[in-house]
């Protein structure tokens, strides 16, 4: 630890912390009008209860469509990045076959294996009541991908079944970033706008947007999350 | 006070990210700093109000739900972000076998020469 | 009455919340210093965790599920990923 290289370093850290100060000290009121007006005018605008949900599907709609964006890119790239230019010859297959079978002890993959899809369940509870409860499209997506882990810790046992699992969550994944985009241009086909309710002139109630909505945005996030995991766990493969 | 916390874990991670001489320490400097942020955010908008953003009949002084909603986005957002980096880190050890950025340094200099 | 229980509450909940924040500055303290990776790592999941709980108090459901589900368990995988890779590649 010698000072004189850390010296730039710690001339940095002097000068965030300069120039971070005032924004973490802000004694500034917190505006309250926003607050406000969510508050009266949530329910017959959008139709949720849930303020939270309304904001991040019906007032700003345009950030989840960018991180929507982000996700899908970010997962691409980790992807292409983690490959290893390696030879899958048939020893060091049966090898890493090997490793895994001893490594969990049948305790652990009968637990695992049985708990995973409880939890998927609980995950879609928490995406589609996320208009009037807690919950909503990126909390069930993120319960949902620890239950795939559960799941792939319980019945992957050959490179095979890893590769199969990862290619059905790449398609399930590429169906509902598709499936987003058109939700999201349907608006233009009925004459609200682009990003907007298209139920909000007809009889149905426009909470149905938003819980579809919920719904695709939390398939996505799951199976985005849940390929990154099952990559992870399964070691180097080519795609 | 609370605060000084908030500035003390977010300079903690700052000096991980510009001191520390391994990658993965670097990495795991940036998840502080990702959490001190959002927590600034959430804890300076919930002194408004005191109920949360659920709304029934009769609901009045309700917590500020525009942090909450911006806040969702960047905690997912950053679990990409780490997934990524740590996606380079691997390439740099496959290239160099080591994760010390002097040793990287080095053996560049010896490569370019 | 119901303002005084009310103020007591708020008060109770502010201080909850400082509380939670030194163990967490504490925690991140703790890995500053600590040479051995996995140790390191678990110490941030445990942060995580912490914040989960401050969310929760402070009156954000929706920010603490999501913390809970991926900080304590989606950002393990990946630095849990590398330090094993890495290992057995030094071991070829």
């Amino acid at each position: 630890m010698k000072f004189r290289e850390q010296a730039p370093g710690m001339a940095a850290c002097l000068i965030a912390a300069m120039i971070m100060a005032p924004i973490f000290f802000l004694k500034a009121p917190w505006p309250v009008q926003l607050r406000d007006r969510y508050e009266a005018h949530t329910i017959e605008e959008t139709g949720a209860r849930n303020v939270v949900s309304a904001i991040y599907l019906g007032y700003r709609a345009f950030d989840t469509l960018g991180e929507a964006i982000v996700l899908f890119i970010a997962v691409l790239g980790t992807l292409h990045v983690m490959q290893q230019s390696s030879s899958n010859s048939k020893a060091e297959l049966a090898r890493w076959n090997q490793s895994r079978n001893a490594s969990n002890g049948s305790t652990v993959r009968f637990i695992t294996g049985k708990v995973g899809p409880i939890i998927l369940v609980f995950g879609f509870n928490v995406m589609t009541f996320g208009y009037s409860s807690p919950g909503g499209g990126f909390q069930g997506g993120a319960v949902l991908a620890s239950g795939i882990i559960f799941i792939a810790l319980g019945y992957i046992r050959t490179k095979r079944t890893a590769l199969k699992q990862m290619k059905d969550l790449h398609h399930i994944e590429v169906v509902s970033f598709v499936l987003l985009i058109a939700a999201f241009f349907s608006g233009i086909v009925v004459g609200t706008g682009f990003l907007a309710n298209p139920f909000s002139h007809d009889d149905i109630q426009p909470v149905v947007f938003i819980t579809l909505l919920n719904i695709i945005v939390g398939i996505k996030v799951g199976a985005s999350i849940g390929l990154l995991a099952i990559a992870m766990y399964a070691g180097d493969i080519h795609e | 006070m609370n605060e000084f916390l908030l500035l003390a874990l977010f300079l903690i991670g700052l000096g991980m990210v510009a001191i520390d001489k391994n990658i993965i320490k670097k990495v795991i400097g940036l998840g502080f700093m990702n959490n001190a942020v959002v927590l600034l955010f959430v804890i300076r908008g919930a002194g408004i109000g005191e109920k949360a953003a659920i709304l029934a009949t009769g609901t009045e002084n309700i917590v500020d739900p525009l942090p909450q909603a911006l806040m969702l986005t960047a905690i997912v957002i950053s679990v990409c972000i780490t997934a990524l980096s740590l996606g380079f880190a691997y390439k740099l050890f496959m290239q160099f076998g080591t994760f010390d950025i002097d040793e990287i340094k080095t053996r560049l200099e010896h490569e370019n020469r | 009455m119901q303002a005084m229980l009310s103020q007591m509450m708020e008060e109770i909940t502010s201080m909850a919340i400082s509380i939670l924040l030194l163990f967490i500055v504490a925690l991140s303290l703790a890995a500053v210093f600590i040479k051995d990776l996995l140790t390191c790592i678990i110490l941030m999941s445990a942060a995580s965790l912490l914040g989960a709980l401050v969310f929760y108090i402070a009156n954000a459901p929706d920010v603490a599920i999501t913390e809970a589900a991926v900080g304590a368990g989606l950002s393990n995988i990946a630095f849990l990923w590398i330090l094993r890779a890495t290992k057995e590649a030094k071991k070829r």
